[in-house]
């Protein structure tokens, strides 16, 4: 925990909800994000931790609930205005196309165009420039891929998730939000990932993370708030809570005091 | 659940071994250069002599082939997309029949009626891609119902305006109308004339056009097919726009994701189809000079044919624009050679079936080696 954390919120959620129909998935929750910290987001299986992220990014219509970023309330409604306002997210499941090669999964929505007439014009991609940009940071980031024109499927989960999050790296410019990023990957590759994950804070952003994992909690996580049943059930300091604690509040055998 | 990704310091070096071979494997384009040099080879070999490779015979395989490449670039980029339009053979009748009504019927300049309908026939395409998007149906059933609603009108229209099916005498109100002419004319006709002056090609031996040449210039209709061709081919793989497509086809919510707006991205798409098929309808009112209620029947799943043997894939997001405008002039060529060779025309048909079932086994088969999966 080397970088030092501010006192300032950089985003600030009230009252979130989603409800499917009948369901229930997220009910008035709160979510306080500072500056520069890594806030762990924790719960079981379908308490609603994919759900508040999608909210907060507009990935889906949100039920109810607002949102402000350095305390001025904003709309963000599609993914495009999160990206905008300089939240970069890696969705569950969902970060890569399969079908397109590393490189242009790495700018994907961002291409960038030639610097003339044709670019201007038509849209006409600088292959060069993207190429060297992605191949500077793979190395700087010590990500192994040999072959950048080969499509995602073709790569192993580990590899995937980590040119997910080279692409927060790039371009994320304030805050950078993972849902689960070391989900079902093996031993070195989790490392990797996690390692990726300390190097967003160390470029300055502030990280909202979803794990499973209590070890990564401890271990990169500054705050963590406990998901239950789409309600808000504890926000602790990592330094205050162990990691029985937090099983206990995440299957509600502990009830939180302070919340 | 950590089994799959071994983590073994020299899997990138097992990645690059078989990337040279995968590569040239796993172009989309490999299913139609192998079918193209097929079946070149096969009527230069069984049917060199019937005509077909002289330059009239050139020309009519050429402008075959044209008329499948042009519905087939625009089914290609909307395939990869991940759509389809069955809509597009009922689009170039009922395009077709609405220049006709507003050229002849109602005296319109020929430019005025080719614009107008232009705008209609895109607008129904922005319509398709709409419905598709809003809904979240299947674009398979929503360009269906298109598929009925415009040939019903193709047919309703001139039997209620003219009581009957087809509309002559385009021809003769597009005399001298520039617009026109982009559809229905033919370029390089000096280049010919010196062609046939020098016994390059063949000409007329006597009659009004005596000394003339057999093929008098190239036709605009397949100035277009290249045309489109090369600004797909261009599209697709230099732009951003390109890229969104295959995202859009690929994966719509991974790419929504990725700050891609997918949803005008497949409406354009649908718009662009709907363009296309079009400009066959005026090519082919130009140069029949009428318009027929059932022109374009069949031809959506002839471009889809065109399409998938051109190594693009049903479900989206892969595929190739000069790959489907190999499996186009695959269409024309065999269409021709069995008429030159004097096969039963309806035997055509026959190939078509049989073509497509093999271009999509192997493809799939192809892609399974290479993926080790699906
Ligand atoms: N599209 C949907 N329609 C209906 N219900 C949904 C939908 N998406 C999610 N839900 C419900 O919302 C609840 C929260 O789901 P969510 O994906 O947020 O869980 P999660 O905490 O991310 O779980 P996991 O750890 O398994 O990823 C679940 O009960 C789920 O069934
Ligand atoms: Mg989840």
């Amino acid at each position: 925990m080397a970088s030092q954390i501010g006192e300032k919120t950089i985003l600030r959620a009230r009252g979130v909800s989603k409800h499917y129909g009948g369901v229930v998935a997220l009910e008035a929750v709160d979510l306080d994000l500072r500056e520069g910290e890594v806030l762990a987001v924790v719960g079981d299986n379908g308490a609603g931790k994919s759900t508040l992220i999608k909210a907060l990014t507009g990935a889906i219509p949100k039920t109810s609930g607002t949102i402000e970023m350095d305390g001025q309330e904003v709309q963000i409604n599609s993914p495009t205005d999160a990206k905008a306002a300089g939240i970069e997210t890696v969705y569950q499941d969902l970060a890569l196309v399969n079908e397109l090669s590393i490189s242009k999964n790495m700018f994907l929505g961002r291409e960038i165009v030639r610097d003339d007439i044709l670019g201007r014009l038509f849209g006409t991609l600088d292959f060069g420039q993207m190429d060297s940009e992605i191949r500077a940071l793979f190395q700087k980031l010590d990500i192994r891929i040999a072959d950048i024109y080969r499509e995602a499927e073709a790569f192993s989960g580990g590899q995937r998730q980590a040119v997910a999050l080279a692409k927060t790296v790039m371009f994320g410019k304030r805050i950078a939000i993972l849902d689960e990023p070391t989900a079902a990957l093996g031993v070195r590759e989790s490392k990797m990932a996690m390692d990726l994950v300390r190097s967003l804070k160390d470029h300055g952003l502030s990280v909202i993370m979803i794990t499973h994992n209590m070890q990564h909690v401890m271990n990169y996580c500054d705050r963590v708030m406990v998901l239950r049943l789409g309600r808000l059930a504890a926000v602790r300091d990592v330094k205050d809570v162990d990691g029985d604690t937090l099983v206990g509040l995440i299957t509600g055998a502990t009830e939180d005091k302070a919340a | 659940m950590t089994s799959a990704t071994q983590p073994t310091a020299n899997s990138d070096e097992r990645v690059k071994e078989i990337s040279s071979f995968r590569n040239a494997l796993i172009r989309p384009e490999l299913g139609g250069i192998v079918g193209t040099i097929a079946v070149f080879t096969f009527f230069l070999l069984f049917a060199f002599d019937s005509g077909m490779f002289n330059s009239q015979g050139i020309m009519n395989w050429s402008q075959i082939s044209a008329q499948f490449m042009i519905i087939a670039v625009g089914a290609c980029l909307l395939m990869i997309a991940g759509e389809f339009d069955l809509s597009v053979g009922s689009m170039i009748g009922f395009a077709g029949m609405l220049i006709a009504i507003f050229s002849v019927t109602l005296g319109w300049p020929v430019w005025l009626a080719i614009i107008v309908t232009f705008v209609i026939a895109v607008s129904i395409g922005a319509l398709n891609g709409f419905i598709v998007v809003r809904t979240g149906l299947p674009s398979f059933i929503v360009t269906l119902a298109f598929l009925f609603i415009l040939r019903g009108f193709a047919i309703y229209l001139p039997q209620t305006i003219e009581r009957k099916t087809i509309i002559g005498g385009v021809s003769d109100v597009a005399e001298g109308d520039w617009l026109a002419a982009m559809f229905g004319g033919k370029i390089f006709t000096g280049f010919f004339q010196w062609m046939g002056d020098n016994g390059i090609i063949a000409v007329f031996e006597r009659g009004t056009r005596k000394g003339q040449p057999v093929v008098e210039g190239l036709p605009m209709l397949i100035v277009w097919a290249i045309g489109l061709v090369i600004v797909g081919h261009i599209i697709l793989t230099k732009t951003k726009f390109g890229n969104w497509i295959f995202a859009a086809g690929g994966d719509s919510e991974a790419a929504r994701n990725s700050g891609v707006p997918v949803n005008k991205v497949k409406i354009l798409m649908f718009m662009f189809t709907a363009f296309c098929a079009t400009v066959l309808a005026v090519c082919q009112v130009m140069e029949f000079g009428s318009a027929g209620a059932d022109r374009g029947l069949l031809k959506e799943f002839e471009a889809i044919i065109a399409v998938v043997i051109g190594g693009a894939l049903l479900t989206g997001g892969y595929g190739s624009v000069i790959g489907a405008a190999l499996g186009a002039l695959i269409f024309g060529v065999v269409q021709q050679g069995l008429f030159f060779a004097g096969v039963e025309s309806s035997l055509f048909r026959v190939f078509l079936g049989l073509i497509l079932l093999g271009a999509v086994i192997l493809n799939t088969y192809i892609r399974r080696i290479i993926t080790g999966e699906r």
